[in-house]
């Protein structure tokens, strides 16, 4: 892939947390991997698993423990200039994942969305401001006269789409959405996600899609990247990783998720999962996922194994997946 | 008149500041012995209400306005409070979402099994109280059971509560467990776990399962009959494959459209637009119809009646109806 086609590089990016005497939790360790401009990445994984804390290291809401990201060439994980961070700031915006706790509710719909459009200083005049917000509203489908409402006068999915033309107010190129839509209803869900597609053909957009609903991954994302306590486990185009994934746990992931099909439901294979994910906290060298692994030997058990490209484009961390065998 | 459990026309009605919700506007089901009914909604559709109704669990400004509610033959909703907290826990019990505020955080697991235990057998001893304890934890397939008595609820993972809930929610045998969510808070790989859990105990024990879920997936996985509400009512019931192969109502379509699948590629994303009904102040037709790609004058002004397409299988839609069809508005595609 020609570089100038990345927009996002993230460089053995780490965050660790101390959570107390002697116990470091390790929410992101080590990870590295690229976004393309104008593509959906798809990150997924389990509760605890470091998606949040990846896509919030990323936008500067945590500072990294060390690693490098760098923007469109520029390393933004460092110390940065007031001038650059606001820069920054402008050409990153996130979406959040619970639309009833990131609107301010003592703020009207019109300011919540200007925020960034007066910090920018992107409007000339007042009337400007107001006629840019009942544009963005009128783009994630919403009515003029909502701008004068509070949030609390809106459903879940509204809300989401209030907080969609606040991420879109400073005119982005790359949207972190972390679980935009898993606190909504199924059709409101679609609802969402066919407004965020819409947008990213309009606008050019690149998105981080950060999720643990896979269907819904696997519909909106180009490549999907599959995180395990910490570290990335899979990383490939999202037909290929839904079609031959070759992880162990990506394998015990897809089998994991009912299809909403009686037939196939009833009549699939699972890759049965025992125990539960163990503690992030001080976790010692060996694959993290060793301890539920059926396949696990005792190389997985001593050394943490590296990411590989198998085939173009699909990496795995796994031991027993060597390149060009399967 | 054989089922275990009858619903006839159940209103509940739930008042606020501002006026009162009809939250659950006339509900009729039934659940045969040994069987499980998937309950299928959005959120603010009545399922939930529902078989609070059925438990006599509404909140303090809740009440059943209307119906009734048969458990082999006896009327549930008219019962004294005693009587009710007696069928609670020993003939019908409990699941909720939740399995972090479920639990009682200052009480080891064992002690909060022997709890339900002694609540419903005071005559048991304490030694006999414990080893069904610690039976039942073995039940749910923990580890250690005599390890996991002694210890507290924050000791243990979310999907081991959830094990512990079903645990004290079996503790009695009920003969009809109620499962609200039960997996919605928990990663999918655990929430396959819990769902076999379910199936494996069902069938050792023989209780019949009434699970609420918005997850179709859940749904395929492990019910036997499927109810879907929208606005308060039932618009579709039927068997399993009815629902999914032989789908009658536009909500139920629209529905299964909007998930995506993960076996095939490149398919639109249905979405149905606009926000379901206001049942403060209910529409006085079909509660789908301002949503409904199909709509007609009459989905508007009339609640549809049901009609009944195969055995089981039955919905509320006018497009349905013998005379819609007579008119060549056979806009339901009934394939």
């Amino acid at each position: 892939m020609p570089e100038e086609r990345v927009i996002l590089q993230v460089k053995n990016l780490k965050r660790y947390f101390n959570v107390g005497k002697n116990q470091m939790l390790k929410a992101v360790d080590d990870v590295s991997f690229s976004i393309y401009r104008g593509e959906t990445f798809g990150l997924v994984g389990e509760s605890g698993c470091g998606k949040s804390t990846l896509g919030r290291t990323i936008i500067r809401l945590y500072s990294a423990t060390g690693g490098t990201v760098l923007f469109d060439g520029a390393d933004v994980s460092g110390k940065m200039s007031a001038a650059q961070s606001h820069e920054l700031s402008r050409r990153m915006q996130m979406i959040f994942q619970d639309p009833y706790a990131s609107l301010n509710p003592r703020m009207k719909v019109m300011d919540i969305i200007a925020e960034g459009i007066d910090a920018h200083h992107l409007a000339k005049s007042a009337q400007e401001r107001a006629q840019m917000v009942v544009d963005l509203l009128e783009v994630v489908g919403l009515q003029e006269e909502h701008a004068n409402r509070f949030p609390h006068e809106f459903s879940g999915g509204q809300r989401q789409r209030i907080g969609i033309a606040r991420a879109l107010a400073v005119n982005p190129d790359f949207i972190i959405a972390d679980e935009p839509i898993s606190a909504l209803d199924v059709s409101i869900q679609a609802q969402v996600i066919n407004l965020l597609k819409k947008l990213q053909e309009e606008r050019k957009l690149t998105y981080l899609f950060i999720a643990h609903d896979l269907s819904m991954v696997k519909y909106i994302s180009d490549r999907v990247g599959v995180m395990y306590l910490g570290s990335m486990t899979e990383l490939a185009e999202s037909k290929e990783l839904f079609d031959n994934p070759l992880h162990p746990y990506t394998q015990a992931l897809l089998s994991a998720i009912p299809l909403p099909d009686p037939d196939l439901e009833q009549s699939r294979k699972r890759v049965p999962l025992q125990g539960n994910i163990s503690s992030p906290i001080n976790l010692p060298e060996c694959c993290h996922f060793c301890s539920r692994c059926p396949k696990a030997t005792e190389q997985c058990r001593k050394v943490t194994p590296k990411m590989a490209e198998v085939r173009p484009g699909h990496f795995v961390a796994c031991h027993l997946i060597k390149p060009g065998q399967e | 008149m054989s089922s275990l459990l009858e619903v006839e026309n159940l209103h509940v009605h739930i008042k606020t500041q501002l006026g009162v919700v009809q939250a659950v506007r006339g509900v009729s089901f039934s659940l045969e012995k040994g069987e499980t009914l998937a309950i299928v909604g959005e959120s603010g559709s009545g399922k939930s209400i529902t078989v609070k109704g059925i438990m006599g669990l509404l909140p303090n400004n809740g009440r059943v306005a209307e119906g009734v509610v048969r458990m082999e033959g006896r009327e549930l909703t008219t019962l004294p409070e005693r009587e009710m907290q007696k069928i609670r826990g020993e003939e019908i019990s409990m699941i909720f979402q939740d399995p972090m505020t479920s639990l009682n955080p200052t009480m080891t697991v064992g002690k909060q099994i022997m709890e339900v235990i002694h609540e419903h057998h005071p005559e048991l001893s304490k030694e006999t109280l414990k080893e069904r304890a610690i039976e039942q934890i073995r039940l749910v397939g923990l580890s250690n059971p005599e390890t996991r008595f002694g210890q507290y609820p924050h000791q243990l993972s979310g999907g081991m509560r959830q094990r512990v809930i079903i645990a004290i929610a079996l503790a009695c045998n009920p003969k009809i467990l109620i499962a609200d969510e039960p997996t919605t808070a928990l990663d999918v790989t655990i929430q396959a776990q819990i769902l076999d859990l379910m199936k494996e105990l069902q069938g050792k024990i023989d209780t019949s399962i009434i699970l609420i879920t918005h997850n179709l997936g859940v749904v395929a996985n492990i019910a036997d009959r499927v109810a879907v509400m929208y606005g308060g009512r039932l618009v579709e019931t039927g068997g399993l494959r009815d629902l999914f192969y032989e789908t009658a109502h536009p909500y139920t379509k629209g529905l299964l459209a909007s998930i995506p699948k993960l076996h095939e590629h490149n398919q639109q994303l249905f979405s149905i637009l606009g926000t379901p009904p206001d049942l403060m102040d209910p529409p006085k037709g079909c509660p789908f119809a301002a949503r409904c790609p199909h709509t007609m004058k009459v989905c508007q002004e009339y609640m549809p009646e049901y009609t009944s397409l195969s055995g089981t299988h039955k919905a509320a839609c006018w497009l349905l109806d013998e005379r819609a069809k007579k008119q060549g508005k056979d806009g339901a595609d009934n394939a």
